[in-house]
């Protein structure tokens, strides 16, 4: 445990370093907002829960919250997925 | 508009694990769309094909699913499968306006005057361009060329293809063609074309013979192309021929003279119409007559409107109302008072056309008089026109001055 810290705390210095893409290389989630409308999500592992007022989405190191109302999936496959409707909050919770 | 190319289906999902179903399909790479959540359902679109791998996530996941719609080219074919010709005939009438937009169907002429529409039809008509020929074999720069050189009245020409129409602009010289060309081996002397008296000459060569206020008789020598120079001496020093130029305007007259009999036919029409349509395309016509007619006189008024699609895509089609309107002929007479008018609107018009050739009018003798069987107008009218015919002369050989008889 200590060791695979050590690993990942070495591998974000390096990423951070040399500025390289935290999204390829630390297989972070990228969260992109246009407006209030409408949301991209990349790199996720699945929906926890669904509803017309709050989506949960599992992150690699959480999960991601959207509140809002009359939300929607426009679409879903394993690499993105775009919702849509009145997006009121986002939550970041770490694991 | 792929997946409505391959067909898709609307499903209706109920159940507890809604959204393990999600990431199910999602790790199968089964791509879904417009998920919405209603209540306890959630409706979803997902590809026709891959309902087929849905069977293990659902036994997985123990939804229920409900397919509310399919949609797609698939599905509307199978739906007008018994509906072949129809889609046919779409593409048949697709492809034949395909095939008539590279073909020219209407020619138009635009700015001419002097040179008929016949008479530009006719010549492009020998030049291999009409209502039919490929628009591929039309070169607009190559016809606006042989246009400028064919007719010496078009000084400009713009020829364009819009849609199935040839566009033709002209634009024509308005000067006369009459003007004297300037001969430097030829005189030339101007005479009088008719009697009369001259009224106002304006010399610019030439040596004029006669003065203002002075009779001419027709074919009178009114300005010489020989100039003569005088000497101090007052004897003929030189010679010139030279292109006589001047505007001489004469006061002379016409005789005017109309008759016409005052018993005339008129056409009165019975207000009985016969009307009938027709369908042109190419050279073959299409009748739709319905009914007959019997008429022993009648007057047919044709119009003719050809299909266009919009403004400048027009097909060989034209459409035709034909009308034909009784009329029989009746005896009337003139009265006195309108066989004076109508005697008066034809001596109008031929004043018109007198002052429309540049000829101005200045006394009117022309009287009307009508007896019981017809109108009889006569008279002078006193004008003043431009006059002058140019004639070429023949150059005499100059003698040579007499030595004095005092040297000799």
């Amino acid at each position: 445990m200590k060791k695979h810290k050590t690993k990942s705390k070495l591998k974000y210095k390096i990423v951070e370093g040399m500025g390289l893409p935290r999204d390829l290389m630390l297989g972070e989630t990228v969260l992109q907002l246009i407006g209030h409308a409408q949301a991209y999500i990349e790199n996720y592992k699945g929906i926890m829960e669904y509803t017309s007022m709050r989506i949960r989405i599992k992150t690699k190191d959480g999960c991601i919250t959207i509140e809002g109302s009359n939300l929607c999936i426009a679409y879903y496959s394993a690499e993105e997925m775009k919702i849509c409707g009145f997006i009121s909050a986002v939550f970041y919770v770490m694991e | 508009m792929i997946n409505f190319l391959k067909g898709y289906v609307q499903l209706q999902i109920t159940g507890e694990t809604k959204e393990r179903f999600l990431n199910l399909c999602s790790k199968n790479n089964i791509y879904l769309w417009n998920i919405k959540k209603e209540e306890e359902t959630l409706h979803l679109c997902m590809c026709a094909w891959e309902l087929k791998g849905l069977q293990p996530i659902i036994r997985k996941t123990g939804i229920k699913f409900k397919v509310e719609g399919r949609f797609g080219m698939p599905f509307f074919l199978s739906r007008y499968r018994k509906r072949k010709m129809f889609f046919a005939g779409i593409l048949l009438c697709a492809g034949m306006l395909f095939g008539f937009s590279l073909f020219i169907w209407d020619i138009g002429i635009e700015g001419n005057s002097i040179l008929t529409d016949e008479v530009l039809y006719s010549y492009l008509k020998t030049q291999n361009v009409q209502y039919g020929s490929m628009k591929s074999k039309i070169h607009c720069s190559e016809i606006e060329e042989e246009l400028r050189n064919e007719f010496d009245q078009i000084i400009w020409a713009s020829v364009e293809m819009k849609g199935t129409r040839l566009v033709i602009h002209v634009q024509e010289s308005i000067m006369p063609q009459t003007e004297q060309k300037q001969n430097t081996y030829e005189a030339s002397s101007i005479y009088a074309e008719k009697e009369g008296i001259v009224s106002e000459m304006i010399t610019r060569s030439g040596t004029p013979v006669v003065g203002v206020g002075e009779p001419v008789s027709a074919g009178a020598l009114l300005v010489d192309g020989k100039v003569e120079i005088i000497g101090d001496d007052e004897s003929v020093m030189e010679t010139r021929y030279v292109n006589a130029d001047a505007d001489i305007y004469l006061e002379t007259s016409y005789t005017y003279e109309d008759v016409f009999s005052l018993n005339y036919q008129e056409k009165e029409k019975t207000g009985e119409e016969f009307t009938h349509y027709y369908i042109k395309a190419f050279s073959g016509v299409c009748d739709f007559v319905f009914g007959s007619e019997d008429y022993e006189k009648k007057e047919t008024v044709t119009e003719e409107k050809q299909l266009k699609l919009w403004n400048n895509f027009y097909l060989p089609v034209y459409f035709g109302k034909i009308v034909d309107q009784e009329y029989v002929l009746e005896n009337k007479k003139y009265s006195r008072s309108e066989a004076e008018s109508l005697a008066g609107q034809h001596l109008d018009e031929f004043c018109l056309n007198l002052q429309r050739k540049g000829v101005q009018i200045i006394k009117n003798d022309v009287t009307i008089t009508v007896d019981n069987k017809n109108c009889h107008a006569f008279g002078n009218i006193q004008v003043i026109e431009k006059t002058g015919e140019s004639r070429t002369v023949q150059e005499e050989i100059m003698e040579p001055p007499q030595e004095e008889e005092g040297l000799q």
